[in-house]
């Protein structure tokens, strides 16, 4: 995308404050009919990584559909038509992130939209609506870049606080 | 009277037009513009994805896991012309002829096998799709993505490797 409208908006995962407690798999699941397309995978024994479609700038997805089934909308989030998919896989074996997933029932590949039809009716994507730890972040590219570098200067003066405190209860200690 | 003349009207009509039926089975006819007869299947071109399995409605193309092959049965017994298979094919190797006569005495001869070797994950060790289509995929894709090697990987271990890239990328950063 060259030029990004005023619609265009982000959908990012902050690592360091995603706790792992599988709620937005669960409320994914609750929505699409038990299927999650968010699902928290663990790596190095334990740390929480949610992983759903990246949205991508250069989708693969788009470029490898043969029917153009795949395409972007207005907020930048990559949709499947599921009236022109006619199940042939080459998204999936295109993505390089292995996101999408074939439908046994209706035979069609199906994958993150972002919450299209919550996002119709004015709400936002459910996963960033219930994140309890405030891990998803989701709105135009500006203002979630703001949020992360607020938080992460607070991090630092939180660390900053508590270092002292520590030095200081040693000092008094020893 | 009017009956004979009549019928000598006809007798006139007969003799100017002269014999329009053929002796069909010995005498071919073309068939007219449109018609649809039996899909045939270009093996250079099958990528083996399943596409036209997924639609066909009599299934009469029937798509198979066999671990190492992916195998496509195309049985002409089932199969009423209806086109789909040619319309879903993303890379136009089905298509429909004009050949409607598939009177045979031996049934096998209205099977089409067709077998396709199956890519190996580099990770898992384990079969997960043609190996045309990492082909096809690797040619698509090779404009806008620089490094293809992902390709070799099933998409399970695909999901497994990035988020270890996410979890790494946030360590050293």
């Amino acid at each position: 995308m060259s030029e990004r409208n005023k619609l265009y908006k982000i959908h990012v995962v902050d690592l360091s404050t995603c706790i792992g407690c599988e709620t937005c798999q669960e409320v994914c699941s609750f929505i699409n009919n038990d299927k999650a397309f968010i699902k928290v995978y663990r790596v190095h024994g334990g740390i929480p990584v949610p992983l759903n479609c990246r949205h991508c700038e250069k989708a693969a997805c788009i470029e490898v559909c043969p029917t153009l089934a795949i395409y972007r909308d207005d907020s930048g989030a990559v949709l499947i038509n599921p009236a022109r998919c006619i199940g042939c896989k080459l998204c999936i074996m295109a993505c390089p992130f292995g996101i999408p997933e074939m439908d046994p029932v209706d035979k069609v590949v199906v994958k993150c939209d972002l919450c299209s039809l919550r996002r119709s009716n004015g709400l936002s994507p459910a996963c960033f609506a219930l994140c309890p730890s405030a891990a998803i972040l989701y709105g135009p590219p500006e203002e979630v870049l703001k949020f992360a570098q607020a938080r992460a200067a607070e991090r630092i003066a939180r660390a900053k606080v508590l270092g002292e405190l520590e030095l200081g209860l040693k000092s008094w200690l020893l | 009277m009017a009956s004979i003349t009549k019928r000598l009207w006809y007798l006139r009509k007969a003799i100017e037009v002269g014999t329009v039926t053929k002796k069909y089975p010995f005498e071919t006819t073309e068939p007219p513009e449109g018609s649809r007869g039996k899909p045939i299947i270009d093996f250079t071109k099958c990528i083996g994805c399943g596409a036209c399995a997924n639609v066909c409605t009599p299934q009469a193309i029937k798509f198979l896991d066999l671990e190492e092959y992916k195998r496509l049965e195309l049985f002409y017994g089932r199969c009423i012309f209806c086109g789909m298979c040619q319309e879903a094919c993303p890379v136009e190797a089905i298509k429909l002829t004009k050949d409607f006569e598939l009177a045979t005495t031996d049934l096998k001869d209205l099977y089409v096998i067709l077998e396709l070797k199956s890519a190996i994950c580099k990770e898992c060790k384990k079969y997960f799709t043609t190996k045309r289509i990492t082909l096809k995929v690797n040619e698509d894709i090779k404009d806008i993505i620089e490094e293809t090697e992902y390709i070799e990987l099933c998409p399970e271990c695909r999901r497994k490797q990035s988020s270890l890239k996410l979890v790494n990328w946030r360590a050293l950063g």
